[in-house]
């Protein structure tokens, strides 16, 4: 955490600087939930080439952590293909080890922007505390974090497998064409086959206005007929996740780095 | 023979601008720059950004035939409503999304990846010294970034001329102004009057103010890539984070405030933006080009090596 603390400055300015246009030249007060649908999605309505512009605007300080930890493991791999390796030959520890750490330093991350907008509100006394909407909170950061962490978990891997280039591609533009996916999606007419893409698709879990969300009686979120479950984003989110670790499995224990070096 | 003809062949303008810098060859300084602009024009980075730029601009044609397939022609926008730069154009949107990435594609990359592989060190040795080599750079990267944010929408202005330039009545102008009247629409953007009586210089003069802003902006990575060069991902923070500073927040520049966010003033036929705040903004990235140069000349005055 010492070596990496640093990589950390960048999502809290860009927490603080995100939060400056609604936090000091706004004379409403925030909330924890108001400051999660800030940082994601927030209300959308309609699904159209603008608002998904918007929406891949929001992936930017994720992408940005993708780009700094895509070779998080893909390092240590090949420093462990000399020195560890060679002594212990158990390689799924050292890979859960990892990718356990992966997950941490994601969770921190998403914290991070989280803390940076916090930071902001607290400083221009405009945050108004309450225990009803600190899940929202809960929830912006798990989902996040879950979907983050999929993403740099898969550039890692492809890393390994392929090249660190091949990887950061990969990662970067997966999530840009699941997004761009949903343009197929009618909000207003949700057939069967449209209810099935949107509810498999991760992208779709980041958008806090999709879900059904309704709070002392009264309906706060929710523009679509149906709505998306919170629950089935963390089984979608945790699905992948669960793949794309065991894939890393697979890989981890077949390549040998010595012998298939990608980066000359 | 005729590599002694290619020395002397350059425009005396340059040769009498350098004269004092190279004793007795002229345009020692010109061959730095077109050694440069050579090394910059072949790099991977370059020829994304321009093919990306390009496929930008021909999804946005695409899409405009096919909007405009069943309209009457009569019906048609000025030409300069066709453009990707277009107010609330979804390819102009998208570039702007992705515009710290872009920006670092042709400038803040090279100056790395020479510093990285000790190429920098030979054309340094090949310049004749470390200030004529960051000059020569600078002057580089602010024409390779200019035209790769020009010509790929002089293309797209080539062929919205092709298809969307229906001729007019006389009196269209006057009726589109009292339309617009009755509507509430503004009519004081930015060269307003250029685009009602010429929208084909309207459109040249934007792409010409938008390569030039690009040109200056593209100094930041370079000025980072000066200081730090070892992780390229490094080098996109500075500018992203320029970007959201205009894009997200409001401030006061001499009694002018700045409300809009960036991207207003990269579109056209723009109401919202008058041209005291265009004058303003250009000189914001203006002071920000200028600070940006004064670290690279600083880094090439002291001779420092890069983390």
């Amino acid at each position: 955490m010492k070596v990496y603390g640093k990589y950390y400055v960048f999502p809290f300015l860009y927490g603080v600087i995100i939060s400056l246009y609604g936090s000091l030249y706004s004379k409403s007060t925030h909330t924890f939930w108001s400051i999660a649908l800030e940082l994601n999605g927030g209300y959308l309505e309609y699904i159209n080439p603008m608002s998904i512009g918007a929406l891949i605007e929001l992936y930017m300080p994720f992408f940005f952590y993708v780009l700094f930890f895509s070779t998080y493991i893909y390092r240590h791999f090949c420093n462990s293909s000399v020195y560890v390796f060679s002594r212990c030959e158990n390689r799924m520890k050292w890979y859960c080890k990892e990718t356990g750490k992966l997950l941490g330093f994601t969770f921190c991350n998403t914290l991070a922007i989280y803390m940076g907008y916090c930071f902001t509100t607290i400083l221009a006394r405009k945050l108004s505390f309450s225990l009803k909407h600190i899940w929202i909170a809960g929830w912006y950061l798990s989902l996040f974090t879950l979907w983050c962490f999929v993403i740099v978990l898969l550039a890692n891997i492809v890393a390994i497998w392929k090249g660190s280039v091949v990887g950061n591609v990969m990662a970067l533009s997966l999530p840009v064409i699941a997004t761009f996916s949903l343009l197929t999606i009618d909000c207003k007419h949700l057939t069967a086959i449209a209810w099935k893409h949107l509810a498999l698709n991760p992208c779709a879990y980041l958008v806090a206005d999709w879900y059904n969300v309704t709070l002392d009686g009264e309906k706060i979120l929710g523009v679509l007929g149906p709505g998306l479950s919170i629950r089935n984003g963390y089984i979608i989110m945790s699905a992948y996740g669960l793949l794309i670790f065991l894939i890393g499995m697979i890989v981890v224990q077949r390549i040998d780095i010595l012998e298939n070096n990608k980066e000359r | 023979m005729q590599n002694r003809k290619d020395e002397l062949g350059s425009p005396v303008i340059w040769g009498v601008l350098f004269r004092y810098e190279t004793g007795g060859r002229r345009d020692n300084m010109l061959r730095n720059i077109k050694t440069q602009i050579n090394i910059l024009a072949r790099q991977k980075g370059v020829n994304i950004c321009f093919w990306l730029l390009l496929l930008c601009v021909v999804g946005n044609y695409l899409r405009n035939i096919w909007y405009t397939r069943s309209i009457d022609c009569g019906n048609f926008r000025k030409m300069a409503g066709y453009s990707v730069w277009a107010r609330d154009n979804v390819f102009g949107w998208y570039i702007l999304t992705f515009f710290a990435f872009l920006l670092v594609l042709p400038g803040g990359l090279s100056l790395a990846k020479e510093k990285q592989t000790r190429m920098e060190y030979m054309l340094i040795c090949r310049s004749g010294g470390r200030m004529r080599f960051y000059v020569s750079k600078i002057i580089a990267v602010f024409v390779v970034t200019f035209l790769c944010f020009t010509l790929p929408f002089l293309i797209e202005l080539v062929l919205d001329y092709c298809a969307f330039n229906v001729p007019v009545e006389k009196n269209w102008n006057d009726a589109y102004v009292t339309y617009c009247q009755s509507q509430g629409v503004k009519m004081d953007y930015f060269l307003n009057e250029i685009h009602q009586n010429a929208p084909i210089l309207y459109a040249l003069v934007r792409i010409g103010i938008t390569g030039v802003w690009t040109a200056a902006l593209a100094m930041v990575p370079l000025a980072c890539s000066c200081i730090y060069s070892k992780y390229y991902a490094y080098l996109m923070v500075p500018a992203y984070f320029l970007l959201l500073i205009f894009q997200k927040t409001k401030f006061s520049v001499f009694h002018q405030n700045i409300t809009h966010n960036y991207l207003t003033y990269f579109w056209w036929l723009d109401d919202s933006m008058d041209e005291k705040g265009m004058i303003v903004f250009s000189c914001l990235i203006g002071i920000v080009a200028l600070v940006s140069i004064g670290v690279i000349l600083i880094h090439a005055y002291k001779g420092g090596e890069e983390t």
